[in-house]
């Protein structure tokens, strides 16, 4: 598994949050990758939202089929998770922001 | 789920085979976010093959509720329902997701949401207006009663009429309970304030159910209308808000034809009418009621009667009397010429007057004009009636 020790500390995680309108799923989609931002990231992230509704050729140029999902842009590799984010252990896996594994 | 070795392909296939049949469109997904299976109700929601969808990499899901996708579909954008549940697949940990088609749903929550919307912006207007009007109304109360405590304080009669000294704690109202005049009265003309008129119109049927139909006019709609008509001149209530309950009133009042034209008819007649420039015409309607409450016809001939017109009717019915109807006291001069015109014309005619307007000192002048007889109260028509002998 890779772990965050590849971004260098200095440099800010990109997040991007599809959303289709600020549906209340959307809105908690939002404020839980800000406050997993805060607490796992110390602030450095950037978190940008689009609305495919707005720009419905995204979502298959982007291949985002499901709303909310929240990818991560950079550090590469490219990361998708789905839902509204309430469960965080899976957002931290998924975005691979996990404590390393304990593998003795 | 049992332990199962890695060659325990039975229960797989039957996973598979249930998977395959479901009518639900599912998907499994691994610990990467990738599409590793499949069935053909998925593929038909993607409007895809099968094989396209595997390896599509669509999230690993990571919500506490179910999870909206969007499929740009050939007609328009469908919304599907995806509800996840981790399971072991192929020996690994993976996700299987359900999902189904919501469009119809959502647009209906959608159509839902602006109505409710629309419905939350004028609820909230109304109690904005509602809370401005009762508030203010509330206080008058609490100043008439003052004024009132010091009158009786300095042996004086009371000022006010139309209060309640008697302080109310429960102003829950309780329909089922027995009729109380003074409550229902001041829930009437809060709603009344506040536009309320399907809670006015309650109100008005418990009265008509409850007391005679004099009362009615007098303790429920007049009383209400004097009230109304005093916030206004002291600028306490908006016109809009006056023309409103004046507006409610008058389609109460068509509830209580039936029974006016119920009466026995007592052979008289009367023509009612507000004087030219008079546009406030609840008075000589409720004037207009009493009389055929009492057997009388009247003609009512409703707000700002030219003078010219006037003369033409009292003239073909001949009527047994002349009722007006003032409120605004700056048409003294116009009622003063009204008055003298129909006296001059119909000498044997008795004319009577009354409303609002009376009270004010500038009406000193047509309350002591020879012909017209003022009248202060609806009790003063009430008695003017029972003495009444036709000098015809």
């Amino acid at each position: 598994m890779q772990s965050m020790k590849q971004a260098s500390r200095s440099e800010k995680w990109v997040f991007r949050l599809y959303v289709a309108g600020m549906t209340p799923a959307a809105k908690r989609a939002l404020a839980n990758i800000q406050a997993i931002c805060e607490k796992h990231l110390k602030g450095l992230c950037s978190i940008e939202v689009t609305d495919l509704l707005e720009q419905p050729a995204l979502a298959e140029a982007r291949q985002i089929f499901a709303v909310p999902t929240l990818v991560r842009e950079f550090p590469a590799p490219l990361r998708k998770v789905i839902g509204d984010l309430g469960n965080s252990q899976k957002v931290l896996e998924g975005l691979d922001l996990a404590p390393e594994p304990v593998l003795h | 789920m049992t332990n199962q070795s890695k060659t325990a392909p039975p229960n797989e296939d039957l996973a598979r085979k249930v998977l395959e049949h479901s009518v639900d469109g599912l998907l499994v997904i691994d610990s990467q976010g990738i599409v590793q299976f499949a069935n053909p109700a998925a593929s038909a929601l993607f409007e895809r093959q099968t094989g396209q969808l595997v390896g599509f990499h669509v999230g690993i899901p990571a919500g506490d509720d179910s999870v909206e996708m969007i499929l740009p579909g050939g007609d328009g954008a469908r919304f599907v329902e995806m509800r996840s549940t981790e399971i072991e697949w192929e020996g690994k940990t993976a996700n299987l997701a359900s999902l189904r088609d919501i469009t119809g749903r959502r647009q209906a929550e959608e159509a839902l949401q602006n109505q409710a919307q629309e419905l939350q912006q004028r609820n909230n207007e109304l109690v904005r207006f509602n809370r401005v009007l009762v508030g203010r109304e509330l206080r008058m109360i609490e100043l008439k009663q003052e004024v009132n405590e010091l009158h009786q304080k300095l042996g004086e009669p009371q000022r006010y009429r139309y209060i309640s000294l008697a302080k109310s704690s429960d102003p829950t109202p309780s329909p089922k309970v027995a009729f109380s005049p003074e409550e229902t009265y001041r829930r009437y003309l809060e709603s009344l304030l506040a536009g309320d008129s399907r809670q006015c119109r309650e109100i008005f049927e418990q009265w008509l159910e409850s007391v005679p139909l004099r009362d009615l006019y007098q303790d429920l709609v007049q009383r209400s209308l004097y009230e109304v008509g005093e916030l206004w001149e002291q600028g306490r209530i908006s016109v809009a808000a006056e023309h409103l309950a004046t507006a409610i009133t008058e389609s109460l009042l068509t509830l209580a034809q039936p029974r006016l034209l119920a009466q026995p008819r007592a052979g008289k007649s009367a023509v009612v009418a507000c004087i030219s420039r008079e546009h406030h015409q609840m008075g000589g309607r409720i004037v207009a009621d009493l009389l055929e409450l009492r057997g009388w016809h009247s003609y009512f001939l409703g707000a700002n009667v030219p003078l010219s017109e006037l003369k033409a009717l009292v003239d073909e019915k001949r009527p047994n009397v002349v009722v007006f109807s003032a409120t605004i006291a700056a048409n003294v001069d116009i009622f003063i010429d009204t008055v003298n015109e129909i006296r001059d014309a119909f000498p044997s005619t008795p004319m009577l007057a009354g409303g609002q307007a009376f009270r004010h000192k500038a009406m000193e002048r047509a309350r002591r004009l020879p012909g017209v007889q003022y009248l202060a109260s609806l009790q003063d028509l009430e008695n003017w009636i029972g003495e009444f002998e036709p000098n015809v």
